[in-house]
């Protein structure tokens, strides 16, 4: 089986540059140098390498899975090639600064690519974004000498980093850290466990950099007495050449429903008193500098949901062509026809395409913002609106494309019928490797909370306003568009009311939180259902555009249909969920649990 | 070294080919456009040769503005600068007046060595490279999987299969040699390679500045007339072979083979 991960090159760059207008990043002083067919060159380089060196590591590592021998865990050899082409090509550090051995790119290049990779094999993209998360952290917060030694190295990918936050008691509550930094001279002796960490250990590279959250002697109780440490699994010299182990061993490793290649650790540190870390950042503030971090993590985990959804699809559209099984149910061919014929498989297929694309736009788009709201120039208004909708953005992206994200792949597996459940398929990979993404860098409930709470109240409003504004702008110009006005305003219709269950519920946030907090993930899910309309029906008036020029074709008819449809489907759906938000039983709550 | 590598751009196998409504050609609007994949092994081996002998490797492009995406990817890849032949005279132009062009433009520059693919992958026809060489009235070694240059730079010794032999030829350089599959495996152009190539110089040359008369080339002035194109006929649906064990399956194959394909 080869060939698994696919991918629509026309899809890709008609969100590039129809609808975003990608090459105008070149204008931002940072991409000075830089030009749009640049930015074209990298993500077909990157769809060839994704096809080429990468989805055959998708198979290889199944089959494989992760060997934990005396405390060490073995990787196929094809993972440590691809982790150094990634790293030796310029791949891990891609938009990170030049004087650190980063490319430069736009932010936004980094998704774009993610996704790529990701889809083409999830368990191994993990190691080298992890990688290029570690020592971006270093890069923005540690002192310059830490600089300088780790971080050239790790984004060259001769060595590999990870996130350890995660303990046994310490999951979705980081309050209750019990790692322990002791200072000792210009550095800290590290104690303690962490679990579930994503490429803890491995021999891809011959070091790895650990960034550990750890609580600082007799710092204060709850998240702020949390700080950020720089702990390798062997220890560096001053010139960086490598010195003795230090003292971070593998303790087991976990078996997991999915991502059978990416060895998930529990780590432990300091066991013999000789584990070394360096202070990243300011003491006591570990947490927010780890949100840096987490926050681009969290866009790349809608990536993951997205990506491998997009591969599904098309392994199922694939099939569904090539399938012949039972005759046309209004005769309009003569005998057996292929699967893609049938109406209702016809319905999977579209909504699915509509699924992927409009997701992959929504995603495409906040990394735009995010471009838009680091590189514009400081104090500015514009960057702030962009910073706005990009936090508020966030959690939306993260928790529906990974919800929608794996129910796409279930749908892609059904289009297969019994097949699809066997392992001559790659859906049920797909489907399993998908699953995490939910759980991760914040459970979607977690998003659901954070949006619901801190984000529709952040800035006075301001996060949410910015939102708002930017959708009812779109709804204002496109409402009597001749062909898509209808469509428009329905969207405007629900936008209205998804406003007004929004500000009700963040007023119920303080008055009845139980209530509020039993319906936050569903209030969520309204927020992607009209950001996904909105991002549809933008690129289905693009492609109307290129019609009504005569220049148009089945693709650009398929933008058109999939937004009609989505909005058609799905915004009645919408609204009713909306009011299911507000309603006045108590069901949730009130039941005992030993009724449940 | 000098070392130049013509290259051609053609359909990615992955774009969906339609003929157009005049029978004879395709429609080219929506099509993924890539470099010929034999030309890849083309760059490669220059690069390598580059690597062990030093000097320059110049790629020749000829073609549409959109040929340069292709040239530029070779320079990502490591090649020094390009060259793109665009003239509108030269639409429709079939493979001896493509090498003509060709001939023209590389004949001012200093080469040793010339890289063409064996063929281009969309008509299939192996003409160029050898028409370039006759052109230039220097050797040519066609359908190369190794290549080997003298240290003093002034040969070079080939390998080209036959008949599941193979045949190895020396020559002098200057000469043509056409890549096969299984020359090298093509590096992947590199971040710093994207970089580096948009300050690499990249010239466009028209008829006129090559000294070209219009005249002997596109549509009209062809040798070969494509006289119609019809697609492959469809596939039928294949069968999957179903059984608990392989055992079970293979004895199911050898009944369908038996009885329903009638081959054994």
């Amino acid at each position: 089986m080869v060939d698994h991960f696919r991918v629509n090159r026309n899809d890709i760059f008609f969100i590039l540059k129809n609808q975003l207008n990608y090459g105008s990043l070149c204008s931002l002083e940072r991409y000075q140098d830089l030009k749009e067919e640049m930015l074209d060159m990298v993500v077909n380089e990157a769809i060839t390498m994704a096809r080429e060196l990468v989805d055959p590591l998708q198979e290889i590592g199944e089959k494989w899975g992760v060997r934990f021998e005396k405390g060490k865990v073995f990787c196929p050899p094809e993972f440590k090639e691809a982790f150094k082409h990634f790293g030796e090509n310029g791949w891990i550090g891609l938009a990170r600064n030049t004087a650190y051995g980063g490319q430069g790119f736009p932010h936004m290049m980094r998704i774009v690519v993610n996704d790529l990779m990701y889809g083409a094999c999830q368990a191994f993209n993990m190691a080298p974004s992890l990688t290029h998360g570690a020592a971006h952290l270093i890069e923005n917060f540690a002192v310059e000498n830490l600089k300088k030694l780790f971080v050239p190295k790790m984004y060259g990918g001769e060595w590999a980093g990870t996130m350890c936050l995660t303990e046994p008691d310490a999951g979705s509550n980081l309050a209750n850290t019990r790692t322990t930094a002791y200072p000792a001279g210009d550095h800290y002796k590290i104690k303690g466990s962490k679990i579930f960490i994503s490429w803890g250990d491995h021999d891809l590279t011959e070091n790895i950099v650990h960034l550990i959250l750890a609580r600082m002697e007799g710092a204060p109780e709850g998240v702020k007495g949390i700080s950020l440490f720089i702990v390798p699994k062997i220890k560096v010299n001053p010139d960086g050449s490598l010195g003795e182990p230090n003292d971070v061993l593998c303790e087991r490793v976990e078996e997991k429903l999915g991502l059978h290649a990416s060895p998930t650790c529990e780590l432990n540190f300091g066991g013999n008193n000789g584990c070394v870390g360096f202070l990243c950042g300011l003491a006591n503030r570990g947490l927010p500098h780890m949100f840096q971090m987490m926050n681009a993590a969290r866009i790349n985990t809608a990536v993951s949901g997205m990506t491998l959804a997009g591969t599904a699809y098309l392994n199922a559209l694939a099939y569904a062509k090539a399938r012949i099984q039972g005759q046309d149910v209004a005769g309009r061919k003569p005998g057996y026809v292929p699967i893609i014929d049938h109406p209702d498989v016809r319905r999977m297929l579209l909504w699915m395409k509509a699924m992927v694309d409009g997701m992959r736009s929504m995603i495409y788009t906040g990394a735009f913002w995010s471009d838009l709201a680091w590189e514009l120039p400081a104090g500015s208004e514009e960057r702030t609106h962009y910073h706005n909708l990009l936090d508020f953005i966030t959690p939306i992206m993260k928790a529906y494309c990974s919800h929608m994200g794996f129910r796409v792949c279930e749908i892609a597996l059904q289009c297969l019928g019994g097949y699809g459940y066997t392992r001559d398929y790659p859906i049920e990979q797909y489907l399993r490797d998908a699953k995490i993404m939910s759980l991760y860098e914040g459970t979607n409930g977690i998003q659901s909370i954070d949006l619901m709470g801190r984000k529709m109240r952040g800035s006075k409003g301001a996060l949410f306003k910015a939102f708002r504004d930017e959708l009812e702008r779109f709804c204002i110009t496109h409402e009597h568009h001749p062909e898509l006005g209808k469509e428009v305003s329905i969207l405007s219709v629900v936008l209205e009311k998804l406003t007004k269950v929004a500000l009700k519920m963040a007023e119920r946030m303080n008055s009845d939180p139980l209530q509020w907090a039993s319906y936050t993930f569903p209030a969520l899910m309204c927020f992607g259902d009209v950001t996904m309309s909105w991002r549809l029906l933008d690129l289905a008036i693009i492609a109307q555009g290129i019609t009504d020029e005569g220049q148009g074709n089945p693709f650009h008819s398929g933008k058109i249909m999939q937004a009609s449809y989505f909005v058609g489907t799905m915004l009645p759906l919408t609204l009713a969920r909306l009011e299911t938000c507000m309603r006045p039983g108590r069901e949730i709550i009130e039941m005992s649990n030993q009724a449940f | 070294m000098n070392i130049i590598v013509c290259l051609k751009q053609v359909p990615d196998t992955e774009s969906q080919i339609k003929l157009a409504p005049d029978g004879k050609s395709i429609l080219k609007e929506d099509l993924k456009w890539v470099m010929n994949p034999y030309d890849e092994f083309g760059v490669e081996e220059a690069l390598r040769i580059k690597e062990k002998f030093g000097g320059s490797v110049t790629v020749v492009g000829l073609g549409p503005k959109r040929v340069t995406e292709s040239i530029r990817t070779a320079l990502a890849m490591g090649a020094d600068k390009g060259i793109l032949i665009s003239d509108p005279a030269l639409e429709g132009s079939d493979a001896l007046a493509t090498a003509k062009a060709l001939a023209a433009a590389v004949k001012d520059i200093p080469y040793d060595i010339i890289f063409t693919g064996q063929r281009g992958v969309d008509d299939d026809n192996g003409i160029v490279g050898p028409a370039l060489a006759e052109y230039l009235g220097i050797p040519h070694m066609s359908i190369i999987v190794k290549v080997e240059v003298s240290q003093d730079g002034k040969s070079v010794k080939c390998n080209k299969p036959v008949e599941g032999q193979t045949l190895v030829i020396e020559s002098p350089l200057p000469a043509v040699v056409t890549a096969q599959k299984g020359l090298n495996e093509p590096r992947y152009a590199s971040l710093p390679g994207i970089m580096k190539a948009k300050k690499k110089p990249l010239e466009e040359k028209t008829f006129a500045a090559l000294g070209l008369n219009p005249s002997e080339f596109g549509e009209g002035a062809r040798n070969l007339k494509v006289i119609e194109l019809t697609p492959p006929p469809a596939r039928k649906a294949g069968k999957i072979v179903s059984g608990d064990t392989p055992e079970s399956k293979a004895k199911e194959l050898a009944r369908l083979l038996h009885e329903e394909a009638k081959v054994i």
